[in-house]
């Protein structure tokens, strides 16, 4: 009886560790990025700026202080994405504008980030956090400038 | 015998009635005599001062309390001077935790705009790559210029 009470036992203890290692895995989380696409129309004079610029001041003087002074906001887009996702917007001269999130490196964690804006295309790596402009577009007097922050977020 | 019948209508044993004056005069005097000495028997004890035992014990016991913190005061001061390390050793950890807390907490820093272009394809313009790998806080601008 005692035997058979001992079989029965490993039995359930072994159908029990079968079915765990059988179970799905958690899978590792995979990085996710919030992008970010300020649209912007630069113009040399008079000086302006947006109020919705306030926070990009001190970039877009860093930048482009030496060649415009007047930065109006013409729209703002942001996504939370996944490896392989992207943000569009449209541009005021009709084009559009994407940005993908291809993953993070390895060695040193730098966002991949893919840009299209009809046949142009190009490949970057920033930091978490870090912006970087698209610029040269015409529309009417103005020069379009798109700015790409990208962070992970959690 | 009037004397004994005089002391039992003074104790209420006897009936008091018709009482020729002599043995009412006994009567009287057996009753002055019985509250005279019943008198003398009831303790006469005045209530105990309570307030001023009361007041004595807390005198002796702040007394003692202050010498008990005076005593508790000089043993620690005692100990501080006689064994520095015991005040030290943790001031000193603490001093130190401050300080790599201050060396290794990030504050606010400028962000790390440097930007790799790895590369780009476009059928016509020019792309000009504007950067400043002394200034990471500098955006990069990747110009594409249309030609035309």
């Amino acid at each position: 009886m005692l035997r058979r009470g001992i079989r029965v036992w490993v039995f359930a203890a072994a159908t029990l560790a079968l079915a765990a290692s059988a179970m799905p895995r958690k899978a590792a989380a995979e990085p996710r990025a919030e992008v970010t696409l300020t649209v912007i129309l630069a113009r040399r004079e008079p000086p302006k700026l947006h109020p919705g610029l306030q926070k990009m001041w001190d970039t877009l003087r860093r930048s482009f202080g030496d060649k415009f002074s007047f930065f109006d906001l013409a729209g703002e887009t942001s996504r939370r994405l996944a490896e392989g996702e992207r943000v569009e917007t449209t541009l005021p001269n009709g084009d559009r504008f994407a940005a993908i999130f291809q993953g993070v490196t390895e060695d040193k964690g730098l966002l991949r980030i893919h840009l299209e804006m009809g046949e142009f295309r190009t490949k970057v790596r920033v930091h978490d956090g870090g912006v970087f402009f698209q610029a040269g577009r015409r529309h009417g007097d103005a020069t379009v400038l798109i700015g790409v922050r990208a962070a992970l977020v959690p | 015998m009037d004397r004994r019948k005089a002391m039992r209508i003074a104790d209420g044993e006897a009936p008091e009635q018709d009482l020729d004056p002599r043995l009412r005069a006994e009567v009287e005097a057996f009753r002055a005599l019985s509250d005279e000495v019943r008198e003398a028997a009831t303790p006469r004890r005045a209530p105990p001062d309570f307030e001023a035992f009361f007041r004595g014990v807390e005198a002796r016991y702040e007394a003692a309390r202050e010498a008990r913190s005076d005593r508790g005061l000089a043993r620690w001061w005692k100990g501080i001077r006689e064994r520095p390390l015991w005040w030290m050793a943790p001031v000193g950890a603490a001093l130190a935790a401050a300080a790599l807390l201050a060396l290794t907490v990030p504050g606010e820093r400028a962000p790390n705009n440097a930007c790799f272009v790895d590369s780009y394809d476009l059928d016509r313009g020019s792309v000009v790559i504007d950067q400043d790998p002394d200034d990471p806080s500098r955006a990069t601008v990747i110009w594409f210029l249309e030609e035309g």
